[in-house]
């Protein structure tokens, strides 16, 4: 009689020695995972951890019964497994060991697909073919069916083929059917069964390329287009407070909501990592929710969307325990083992958490219920096995800010690229150091300001500056830093700058090529070293290749379009005049990036406001050199100066097709050449 | 136990054999004119009696070459030839199961066509010998032949098949793989009480009862490690395209299988002696394409391969063999067991007097120690470069050590990773260079000078195998595979993502230097990974080698350097074990196969007393309590890897995997463990583990020769156990 795994069978031998234990106790010999346990940091990057939950026992037939093809099942709190035995038309009820209690709906059941079991122990049936719910009682007698609602909204045409329901408290059942793209069919158990609507619809994603591909077509293609058909959810899970999860194939990042009774998604920003596809979703014990992907991965979110873990996997036919073939349904025990149901195996695969994933579902639920002091104890623990680990980071940063420990948490806060929390204690700490030092900075400030009076009262009558400033005029007057003066100028007097460029030989080549290495240098140092909160790239990665040559290929591109299109449009600009002026065109560039660069060290998320307005305040500045540039150098009217820039753009589009082109035509010859090669040498080294 | 439907089938089989004899006594009289062989008396399911000594009695079949190997004192026997037949096999699997011997051939590019002795042509000559017998076989169709030789010993039984009697006269047809008796003490579904050993992990079980079909395949794992020569033929699904999610299974580390039938109180421990370099190990359960258990060793004489002729391999590429086979002989030595000992206890200790015997394993200074180690530096990108990330000094070390002694902790073993100029991907190492941000040299020098004299035993880690392409010239001396591209292995990290492979020759002229450099100072305690648990097929400069090159090269480098430095080498294949001082990194789990039923410590019962073994770093264990009770229970000692700085530090260079390795962290633990640990191991210093048994309720019960027993329960709950009672996940010693 081999029911289940060898483990559970002694795990029930010793559940009969120490009589009335609820708990199998894990007795493991063998406990390592084939699988890797992976979480994501705070820019989205996987990395590995700690195995989260163990493989524990596999109920592979309940008493002597084989399952087939089973596509559901359900826990309940009298310690009970309701198996959907879809193969075999029937529901088969287990208790937590794989000992038979009972089997019923044979007969009754057509194709069935989906279950719930409610409180009082009414099991629902979603049966596909036979287009109905039905409804047994705690001892499998049929009570009821529902079946297509008989109500306009829910649409004359449109067929009830059930495959997923849920039920909550006051009865109403959630119904996911297929082929139905309105969204979950709501019935309120009142009247036989009323229609109450559609509830959390998906939303079709319009992407500007979708608006306008249908503006040119058809009304009969428009109707044929698959992106304006909503996704049907997959599957869906209800918690106590009466909230569904749903998961759906295809909608990307919004793969897992969560919905209010409005049908509102209360996950707020989207998932950090998501799903392709879902099978099943479950609600944890911890305000925590998982996924089972059909592929065999299990994911644990946050209720905020946040990954926690994701683990296990398929199975290519090494037959390694804690991997899958195809996941249909997964669910969760009062001990926060995980239960997911393989139809293809027709197995329960049963995974218990580590100690790892113990204390972090500790530190999950005190933190979500705002006990942030408490919670710190788990988390230090949590961190003391995983210095990396992200939620952990974040979570421990935040209890910090609740504690005014501001200078510890902005460290936490860095690591887990909790940007908001880093922004909150950074104001902290600003703030506190103002306290401290505003004083001594007024003073400071006072005191130089005092200094350069003097100075400049005692230069004014005695000259003490003098040699300083011959220096600093012998300097000035060397030829290359007079042109980069030149920058200065022509920022604030375009028009005459201009006419310095293209006639009085104020800049030369030399100079701007200075300035573009001003430039790469500004955009490296910015873009690397700024302050955290501002840092568009991952830490810890450097490309300078692709920076430096993104400057020089974007400048040779724009100057070398614009000089070939001028030349064709009586343009009087020569290449050397338009590349100068070009470059002293982003003059502003060099002067406000510094600017930029000191404040992203001091704002916090409330100022960064000041930064994007001096970046906009740079590009405007810019466009408007830029443009006058052309007008100025080329002697063109405003219409004129328009009509280039259009030109220019078109030129720099056709220029990087042709590029591509060329790239990929090279690339063929080039690995045509190779298999050549290839073979060449294989057929001579035999 | 044997079941009623084997008596029965006993019973028919003496009539027939009854009914056989009457006839022929009627109908040939002229065979009592042939004089008989002393051998051909005897006859057991079809087979003759050729050999025999004290213990064992060799009986042999001529058609099939098969043969069955009996226990003089209790008539009980095994055969590599099935006698029960389910009715249910077609005459491929017939030939299969009976047949001595078992080709895969490679026919154009179809490598799974099967040759037997039974269904195809075949010429045979059979000559006895004092001990047993040498048969020539020749494939007429195939023009393909081999000899194999059959020896009883006073243990067991030793088959061969040597190199030079391998032929292959045509070029139609190569073979594949060879199996010397495949089905060796195989057995219908639940016929045997007992189990199959595989060499999985520590050691892994499958019994002998009936799966019911549930495993459509079984275990089928090369012998020291995957070959890096060719390209992994089974996809493999990333997570995301990008992810490996599924862990690689665990290396056999030892060339061994074994069967027990522990009704019969008869089992065997096969010990793969020549040809192990390049062969796997199969055992399938029952179920597994037919009703019987079987396992054995397959030598691979040839492969197939994809040879790419152009950058995208999916298009441009064809099916090619292997020019050459490889050429070793073939040579399994079963060591029987009969009576207490058939069990995989008995094994463990017939493996451990075998490898003492024949020099393979030495023993060594084993006393107990905790083994801490230290990451020194490791780099991380910058604008230009790399920058060093400083994990622990030499002076930090010397903290540590000191603060550890304040603890009591002075039993120590440290490796020290990342000490070389450049951190610890810096690769090869060629010169006794430390790095100057942990402290440089001289101090590194002083502080091994130091740790020898306060007792610690003190080792520098060097990668023999792996170059660093970013750092080092990579051009040349760097392995290319069996279709002459440069071997690459992918880290998925972001400062270094690959690494190459240096040829055996090259390892050996790079790491001698490095030996004899460090020697000058006075240095010559080495941990050695890389070369210690990889074995590959290569192409260098238009000569193909094999994993019988590469083990051969490994295995002159250590024996040439053997007096002039200590080693102690990580997760060490089998034939490398005589020249390390200590297991590194022992796999104390198994790779979860659905199929195994137990995991069994059987490669620290062989080991225990012999060499220390350290186990993988407990930083990265998630269930550290049942970890420290397999280190209880294997007799294996603690390991941590340890940092002074946190190890966030780490989280933008390559060891971004070492998430948790701050000192202050495991302090606690360490001297924790190194209390309970030392206990109890210098309770068993020197000794062998004699008996293990795995209980129902979750108790295992380890016997040593000394007299002590260690009881561990792996259950949440108490348990009692011959008298004693044990707190849930907890172990008690009794002497």
């Amino acid at each position: 009689m081999k029911r289940v795994s060898k483990k559970l069978l002694l795990s029930l031998a010793a559940v009969l020695l120490a009589a009335g234990m609820a708990v199998i106790p894990a007795y493991d010999t063998a406990a390592d995972s084939p699988y890797r346990t992976y979480t994501v940091d705070g820019y989205g990057y996987v990395t590995e951890t700690q195995t989260a939950y163990l493989p524990y026992a596999i109920i592979t037939k309940v008493g002597e019964e084989a399952l087939s093809g089973p596509t559901d099942f359900m826990l309940t709190d009298d310690g009970l497994i309701y198996i959907l035995d879809s193969g075999n038309a029937r529901v088969v009820v287990s208790d937590r060991g794989g000992n038979l209690v009972r089997t019923f709906g044979e007969g009754t059941l057509v194709s069935p697909r989906g279950l719930y079991v409610t409180e009082d122990g009414t099991c629902y049936v979603a049966d596909r073919d036979a287009r109905s719910i039905f409804l047994f009682d705690q001892e499998g007698e049929l009570i009821r069916s529902y079946g297509k609602p008989d109500h306009p909204l829910y649409g004359s045409t449109q067929d009830f083929l059930p495959l997923k329901i849920v039920v909550n408290e006051a009865g109403t059942m959630y119904i996911i059917c297929e082929s139905n793209t309105n969204g979950i069919v709501q019935i309120s158990p009142v009247e036989n069964g009323t229609f109450l609507g559609y509830f959390g619809t998906n939303a079709t994603n319009p992407s500007l390329w979708n608006i306008v591909w249908r503006a040119i077509q058809t009304d009969a293609q428009r109707a044929k287009s698959q992106a304006n058909i909503p996704a049907t959810p997959d599957n869906m899970a209800i918690d106590e407070k009466g909230l569904i999860y749903t998961v759906t194939r295809g909608e990307e990042e919004r793969t897992l909501k969560r919905l209010n009774i409005a049908g509102t998604d209360m996950i707020a920003g989207a998932a950090d990592a998501y799903e392709d596809t879902p099978a099943a979703v479950a609600v944890g014990n911890h305000d925590n929710v998982f996924v089972a992907s059909s592929q065999g991965y299990i994911y644990e979110y946050t209720n905020e969307g946040e990954l926690l873990f994701v683990f296990g996997g398929s199975d290519d036919g090494q037959q390694r325990i804690g991997l899958s073939t195809k996941l249909e349904a997964i669910q969760v025990d009062e001990e926060d083992r995980i239960y997911v149901l393989d139809s293809d195996n027709a197995w329960i695969q049963i995974y218990e958490p580590t100690e790892f994933t113990g204390l972090l579902h500790q530190a999950l639920y005190l933190f979500s219920k705002g006990r942030y002091t408490e919670s710190k104890e788990p988390l230090t623990e949590v961190l003391k096995m995983n210095n990396l680990f992200d939620y952990a980071n974040m979570a421990m940063g935040r209890a910090l800010i609740q504690e005014e420990d501001y200078e510890n948490a902005i460290v936490y806060a860095k690591l887990a690229k909790d940007y908001e929390g880093y922004s909150d204690a950074f104001w902290e700490i600003r703030n506190n150091w103002l306290k401290r030092n505003l004083v001594t900075v007024i003073l400071i400030l006072l005191g130089a300001f005092l200094l350069y009076k003097v100075i400049k009262l005692l230069d004014k009558k005695k000259g003490i500056l003098k040699p300083v400033r011959a220096v600093l005029s012998r300097i000035g007057n060397v030829r290359l830093i007079r042109q980069l003066r030149y920058m200065f100028y022509f920022m604030r007097h375009p028009l005459d700058g201009c006419y310095g460029i293209k006639r009085q030989e104020r800049v030369s080549v030399a100079s701007a090529n200075l300035m573009v290495a001003i430039i790469i240098l500004f955009t490296i140092i910015n873009k690397y070293f700024c302050g955290f909160l501002l840092k568009t790239v991952r830490e810890g990665v450097y490309d300078l290749v692709s920076d430096i040559g993104l400057v020089v290929i974007a400048l040779l591109l724009v100057t070398g379009c614009n000089y070939l299109i001028c030349t064709i449009n009586d343009g009087e600009g020569k290449l050397k005049h338009i590349y100068c002026s070009f470059v002293y065109s982003l003059s502003p560039y060099i002067v406000i990036t510094p600017v930029i660069f000191v404040l992203s060290h001091v704002v916090t998320n409330n100022e960064v406001f000041f930064v994007e307005f001096a970046r906009l305040f740079m590009v405007v500045w810019i466009a408007v050199l830029v443009f006058i540039s052309i007008r100025e150098i080329n002697n063109y009217t405003i219409k004129e100066t328009v009509k280039i820039i259009c030109l220019t753009a078109f030129t720099i589009l056709i220029a990087l097709l042709l590029a591509f082109i060329i790239y990929v035509l090279w690339s063929q010859v080039f690995d045509f050449i190779r298999s050549i090669f290839g073979e060449v040498v294989y057929k001579l080294g035999n | 136990m044997a079941t009623k439907r084997e008596k029965q089938n006993g019973a028919l089989k003496k009539k027939i054999a009854l009914l056989l004899a009457l006839v022929c006594l009627l109908t040939m009289p002229g065979v009592f004119s042939v004089p008989l062989t002393a051998h051909a008396e005897q006859q057991l399911n079809g087979h003759s009696l050729i050999a025999e000594n004290s213990r064992y009695a060799l009986y042999m079949n001529e058609e099939y070459l098969s043969i069955i190997v009996q226990d003089k004192a209790t008539g009980k026997y095994m055969e590599s030839a099935v006698s029960y037949d389910d009715g249910k096999n077609n005459e491929l699997w017939l030939g299969q199961m009976r047949s001595g011997l078992l080709l895969q051939l490679i026919y154009g590019t179809n490598d799974t066509m099967q040759a037997d002795l039974i269904n195809d042509d075949v010429t045979k000559t059979v000559t006895y010998t004092d001990n047993g017998f040498a048969a020539d076989v020749y494939w007429n169709q195939y023009k393909l032949g081999m000899r194999l030789e059959v020896e009883l010993t006073e243990n067991g039984v030793i088959a061969r098949v040597p190199d030079e009697s391998i032929r292959e006269d045509d070029d139609t047809y190569y073979i594949g793989t060879i199996a010397i008796y495949p089905y060796m003490g195989a057995c219908y579904k639940d016929d045997k009480e007992g189990y199959m050993l595989i060499p999985d992990g520590n050691g892994a079980l499958i019994y002998l009862n009936d799966k019911e079909g549930r495993f459509k395949t079984g275990y089928s794992s090369m012998i020291y490690g995957s070959d890096a020569g060719f390209i992994d033929n089974t996809v493999t699904t990333l997570f995301w395209d990008e992810y490996k999610m599924v862990n690689s299974a665990n290396n056999v580390l030892a060339p061994i299988f074994g069967m027990a039938y522990t009704d019969d109180e008869i089992a065997y421990l096969a010990v793969v002696e020549n040809g192990a370099e390049r062969a796997t190990i199969e055992a399938l359960p029952n179920g597994a394409n037919i009703d019987y258990n079987r396992i054995y060793a397959r030598f691979i004489e040839r492969k197939l391969y994809k040879q790419p002729t152009s950058n995208n391999t999916t298009v441009g590429s064809f099916d090619t063999v292997e020019s050459d086979r490889s050429h070793s002989d073939l040579q399994i030595r079963y060591l029987f067991l009969s009576g207490g000992e058939a069990n995989y206890s008995g094994m463990a200790a017939a493996y451990r007097n075998y490898l003492m015997e024949n020099g393979s394993l030495v023993k060594k200074e084993d006393t107990y120690r905790t083994r801490v180690d230290f990451l020194g530096s490791d780099r991380e990108s910058w604008v230009i470069g790399t920058n060093a990330v400083v994990m622990t000094t030499v002076e930090d070390i010397q903290d540590i050590y000191s603060d550890l002694k304040e603890a009591g902790v002075t039993d120590l073993f440290s490796v020290y990773k990342g000490w070389q100029k450049g951190g610890i991907y810096n690769l090869p190492v060629t010169s006794y260079k430390a790095d100057g941000k942990i402290g440089g040299t001289k101090k590194l020098t002083k502080l091994i000078k130091d740790a020898e004299e306060e007792g610690i035993s003190f080792y520098l880690y060097e990668d023999a195998l792996r170059i660093n392409p970013d750092e080092n010239n990579a051009t040349f001396n760097v392995i290319k595979q069996v279709n002459k591209r440069k071997y690459v292995e992918e880290t998925y990290k972001d400062v270094y993502e690959e690494f190459n492979y240096l040829t055996p020759a090259r390892s050996d002229e790079l790491f001698t230097k490095f030996v004899n450099n460090a020697a000058k100072e006075g240095v010559t305690a080495l941990a050695v990974s890389g070369v210690s648990d990889s074995l590959f097929t290569y192409n260098y400069s238009g000569t193909n080698y094999t994993r019988f090159n590469c083990a051969d090269s490994y295995d002159q480098m250590f024996g040439s350097l053997d007096g002039s430095a200590e080693f102690v080498l990580e997760a060490p294949f089998a034939y490398l074990w005589k020249y390390t001082d200590a297991f590194l990194d022992m796999p104390l789990y198994t790779s979860s196969y659905i199929y195994e039923d137990e995991s069994v410590p059987f490669l620290s019962m062989v080991l225990k007393g012999v060499i220390p073994m350290y186990s993988e770093y407990v930083n990265f264990e998630a269930n550290k309590q049942e970890f420290f009770l397999k280190m209880v229970e294997t007799g294996t000692y603690p390991s941590f890897y340890l940092t002074k700085e946190s190890s966030a530090d780490l989280i933008y260079t390559n060891s971004n995997d070492v998430y948790s390795s701050e000192y202050s962290v495991y302090r606690d633990t360490i001297v924790e463990y190194t209390t309970q640990l030392k206990e109890l191991n210098d309770k068993v210093a020197g000794a062998f583990i004699a008996g293990h048994e795995i209980r129902g309720n979750g108790i295992t019960v380890v016997t040593y020769d000394n007299g002590v027993t260690v009881y561990i329960n792996y259950s949440t709950s108490q348990q009692t156990a011959d008298g004693y009672t044990l707190e849930g996940m907890s172990y008690k010693v009794v002497e």
